[in-house]
């Protein structure tokens, strides 16, 4: 074979004597073969004569036919265990082998990834993965899915690179339509099995574009030694310089300059045109913001960084000197709440989200400064610009070995990303503030200051109630386990009216952020295919994420945060992914930066204890204890409108659109229009005070014994009453409660009520009847919420119970966190925010060494 | 109306046409076609397979057409098997085999799933050398492999 071989590749066909070329007959039943059939190809001649496959057979039936029956049986007793097993990952068509393993479990799949190297291939696809975390009744943040696969913002930046560095400018900048059905894209998910192992060479070339991005930024106008908070000043100072961003296009590649115009424009007449309350000077700054944030290690909506401030032992060391060296000076321990009027014209240190952005390593007072606190991860690694993983002077601290351990993240530690949380919006200067440049700069002197002094143990936490105090010091002596108390963060601020009052980012706003906006670059890295560089989702790391929040939420594993916000107890709260809102006896509704702790606004205008609120995008409706609901712009607080008519306090209100609906101790629930401030209907009916109140949403499908709208109210009456939305009838009244109820939420045909009699009563709304009683809490239920099978109620007992809806049972009890009534609480999937008499808002974080990206 | 098909070895089957009808390609074919005596070729197909599957056409005949969102929503996908099919499904692993193949080929969605699960559920619970022993495969990991394997995916357990 390989004689013959040889000499058919010699060149001219010499006679050779000493060589007789062995001539194969061909088969009788062969002859009437073309040559591509005999090659095994498929004849393209016919399409409906015999396949290869076909004729395959034929050749092995033939050739089993010539063998000897000896020969025959031996040959059989071979074949026949090939037979009697299937591999079936490997022999069934791809799809049907997903969907096979997406029947399995992930403790099944990762035996199946053990059993060979096949297996694993299958058990690590993206598409088996994806259907798993759905077949789990889990969701993501689809928005941000969709978002985040529109962009190809790796694509564009590596060949923006390649570009640069070759020279070629190609017109390139459309953001690119990605297939989100994943399951179409058999080929590139093949290769999810080495995405998750192999380092990529691409993560250099970004840190590499950071890296001369920052130096040219320092090299342009920017003076680097006055840190970025100056940086952004420079818009307002328009006398100087009318465009400022060109300084900073000057760093990029052109085509980067050109996207990023491109981009910056459109957000700019976008506001414009959408004619919001932001004025031109935000816009502007929003502008400027942009470029200079293009990879700013960043994590979305504040998540990780929120439960580092948790407890100690996720504090980095060199926080909990830095906290103590600032909590020396007396000063600067300012409860918010005690603060009267607008002091915040001198500017409140910040140490935790917002330290300043040194672009350079020798930043002065850096220099000046590390040599003075020995152990403690030079300072200088908290700059984002530095980009801490990269950076050789952020090297293994304890915190980077403590977070490998708690978040099973290996590699170089990031967390001085955590500096850096902020969205662009959620810059620290207001430009439109002239004097800020000098207590900006009072600001950073203070901060040289107190880092000379000695290191030692918060003693700020001494000055604060003792509850808390006694709490923290609980804290540190236990480790992530069952319920933990809080620990006071930074909070200890005073607002700052300067900074925006963060909005939801919409994902689908044209103007929306690129995902190397708010996303870290290592989340960048692990959702994008190594081959391609493709944005895509790797859902095996998702459920993962998942899996480790769901383990938290059921062994009660979390971090709390405590905002020691008001001046009297807190009735109410509200919070999204970046804000919290909270109304409080001493009359005031106050913001807070979700991912800070900072007090953004203070609101006045209730003349008696705000009892009640709530927010969307734009505006904040908020009830009292003077009877009035008033309905402010949730940027300015300026009061929209003020709705009077219920004569006694207004215990609860919700809002939808144009809608409210409240209810009062006065025995009633009013409907009322915003827009023309018009009372639309009364609904008369209880006999007590009307503790609790919630309406069916516009949008609404479910039919409500032939109302598509109904407002459902619970009373100290014992009662609970549906009504209809439209014509004010009362359809259904629930008894069953054996004290006044306090709290309700209906869903679907759900109704779960709390209760002054301790228990908690899930309904019916078709049948009208009580399907189960939660009993546990030891006093009043004050508030609850329902969500996806949680249950998560609060009380007088100072407790917050998560109870599972199916089986009815506790799953976790938090104790410790309020040393009073719990007056309210909120819980979306990573996080409870609980108010209470005890004047503090406690943060319960689940999301404990957990990436929630794209989760919530 | 009595239906015929043809397997692939040349066997002819007579069934109910609502028995047929499980079958999503049959009974677009009928549709396509019209009613017609011809029998309806299925050359994927093997004789000892199709009995079998009819077998199970048969014994589902009444069950309600599955809706394909359905069987689609993950909150009300179960790997519980009725009894029946479980019965129906103790075969070896070839025709098992040949069954999911069949179920996928004559777009019977209950059937393929009933195959899957059954596959499924031989897998759950076995170590990885018992999946091997089950299906014949070779461990082409070097040691080393299998633990870092292993480390990745220490996750999984249940805590």
């Amino acid at each position: 074979m390989s004689r013959s071989s040889r000499r058919s590749s010699a060149s001219p066909p010499l006679p050779d004597e000493g060589y007789e070329e062995q001539r194969v007959e061909v088969p009788k039943w062969a002859q009437h073969w073309s040559e591509e059939q005999r090659a095994g190809e498929k004849p393209a001649s016919s399409v409906w004569g015999p396949t290869s496959r076909d004729l395959f057979n034929e050749l092995a039936i033939q050739l089993l036919k010539s063998v000897s029956p000896s020969l025959f049986s031996r040959t059989y007793a071979r074949l026949a265990p090939l037979y009697e097993y299937r591999d079936f990952l490997v022999l069934l068509p791809y799809e049907l082998t997903v969907h096979l393993l997406s029947f399995l479990d992930a403790k099944s799949l990762a035996n199946v990834a053990l059993v060979s190297k096949a297996w694993n291939r299958f058990a690590s696809e993206n598409t088996v993965w994806k259907k798993l975390y759905f077949a789990n009744g889990w969701t993501v943040n689809q928005e941000m899915v969709a978002w985040y696969m529109r962009s190809s913002i790796y694509r564009d930046t590596a060949s923006a690179q390649e570009k640069s560095r070759t020279g070629f400018s190609i017109s390139h900048g459309k953001r690119k339509m990605v297939d989100l059905d994943m399951s179409n894209a058999r080929e590139r998910e093949c290769e999810d099995y080495e995405m998750l192992q192999a380092p990529n060479e691409t993560d250099e070339m970004d840190y590499d574009h950071l890296h001369r991005f920052t130096s040219r930024c320092s090299n342009s106008a920017i003076p680097h030694e006055l840190g970025d908070d100056i940086v952004m000043m420079r818009p307002a100072d328009k006398s100087e310089d009318p465009d400022p961003s060109s300084h900073v296009h000057a760093a990029l590649p052109p085509d980067q300059v050109r996207e990023d115009s491109a981009h910056m424009g459109s957000s700019s007449t976008m506001r414009s045109q959408a004619g919001a309350t932001r004025t031109p000077t935000q816009s502007q700054r929003h502008r400027f913001s942009m470029p200079s944030t293009p990879f700013l290690p960043t994590f979305p909506r504040g998540r990780l960084p929120t439960y580092t401030f948790g407890n100690s032992l996720m504090t980095p060391p060199s926080m909990l000197k830095r906290m103590s060296q600032r909590s020396n000076t007396p000063t600067q321990i300012r409860i918010p709440g005690l603060s009267l009027g607008n002091s915040s014209a001198s500017r409140p240190p910040k140490f935790f989200g917002h330290r300043p952005n040194s672009p350079e390593l020798d930043h002065p007072i850096l220099q000046q400064t590390s040599p003075t606190i020995p152990g403690s991860p030079p300072p200088v690694s908290s700059s984002p610009r530095s980009s801490g993983a990269h950076s050789p002077l952020a090297a293994k601290s304890l915190w980077s070995v403590i977070r490998q351990g708690v978040m099973g993240v290996s590699g170089p530690s990031t967390w001085p990303l955590m500096h850096s949380n902020r969205h662009p919006d959620d810059i620290d200067v207001d430009p439109s503030q002239g004097s800020s440049s000098s207590s900006s700069h009072e600001h950073y002197q203070g901060h040289s200051h107190h880092l000379h002094l000695p290191p030692s143990l918060p003693s700020w936490l001494m000055h604060l109630p003792s509850p808390l105090t006694a709490t923290s010091r609980h804290q540190r002596s236990t480790t992530t386990s069952h319920p933990r108390s809080p620990m006071a963060i930074s909070a200890l601020q005073l607002e700052n009216l300067s900074d925006p009052v963060p909005r939801t980012i919409d994902y689908n706003a044209p103007d929306a952020p690129l995902p190397s906006d708010i996303l870290s670059p290592k989340i960048l890295q692990i959702h994008r295919d190594p081959q391609t560089l493709q944005t895509m989702i790797n859902w095996k790391f998702l459920y993962i994420q998942r899996k480790r929040l769901e383990q938290n939420w059921a062994h009660g594993v979390h971090s709390a945060q405590l905002l020691p916000g008001h001046a009297e107890g807190i009735y109410c709260i509200q919070f999204d992914e970046r804000k919290i809102a909270s109304g409080s006896r001493d009359n005031t509704i106050k913001i807070w930066n979700l991912a800070t702790g900072a007090c953004l606004r203070t609101y006045h205008g209730h003349s008696a204890s705000v009892l009640c609120l709530q927010y969307d995008d734009d505006k904040i409706v908020s009830g009292g204890s003077d009877t009035n609901i008033i309905v402010r712009d949730l940027q300015t607080g300026n009061i929209v409108r003020k709705l009077e008519g219920h004569a006694d306090s207004v215990l609860s209100l919700r809002l939808e659109k144009d809608t409210v609906v409240s209810c009062s101790k006065d025995r009633t629930v009013k409907i009322w229009k915003i827009s023309t401030g018009e009372l639309v209907r009364t609904l008369v009916g209880h006999r007590a005070a009307v503790n609790a109140v919630q309406f069916s949403p516009e949008s609404s499908k479910t039919m409500y014994m032939g109302y598509q709208r109904v407002v459902v109210s619970a009373s100290g009456d014992r009662s609970i009453k549906i009504w209809s939305f439209e014509t004010g009838e009362c359809l259904r009244t629930l008894e069953g409660h054996t004290r006044g109820i306090a709290c309700i939420q209906f869903e679907g045909n759900i109704i779960i009520s709390g209760s002054s009699d301790k228990s908690i009563k899930i309904w019916d709304i078709a049948r009208g009847e009580c399907i189960r009683t939660l009993v546990g809490h030891e006093d009043l239920v004050r508030t609850l919420q329902f969500s996806n099978g949680r249950i998560i109620s609060g009380g007088y007992d100072e407790t917050i119970k998560i109870w599972d809806q199916e089986s009815g049972t506790v799953v976790a009890n938090l104790e410790g966190g309020h040393s009073h009534r719990v007056f309210k609480l909120q819980f979306n999937d990573s996080k409870i925010v609980s108010c209470s008499q005890d004047q503090k808002i406690v943060i319960w974080d689940f999301a404990v060494g957990v990436d929630t990206t794209f989760l919530i | 109306m009595p239906v015929t098909l043809t397997s692939l070895d040349d066997v002819k089957f007579t069934v109910d046409k609502d028995v047929a009808e499980r079958s999503i390609l049959i009974k677009n074919m009928i549709e396509d076609v019209g009613e017609s005596d011809s029998p309806i070729p299925l050359p994927n197909v093997s004789s000892a397979v199709l009995k079998k599957v009819i077998e199970y056409c048969e014994h589902h005949r009444n069950d309600p057409v599955q809706v394909q969102d359905e069987t689609d929503d993950p909150r009300k996908r179960s790997n519980d098997i009725e009894e029946w099919d479980m019965k129906f499904m103790a075969v070896d692993q070839e025709m098992l085999f040949e069954i999911i193949l069949a179920a996928n080929y004559l777009d019977i969605k209950p059937l393929l799933d009933v195959g899957c699960k059954t596959v499924a559920n031989i897998i759950k619970g076995k170590t990885p050398e018992e999946i091997r022993k089950t299906f014949n495969i070779v461990n082409d990991f070097t040691p080393e492999e299998e633990a870092q394997i292993k480390k990745e995916n220490e996750w999984a357990e249940d805590r």
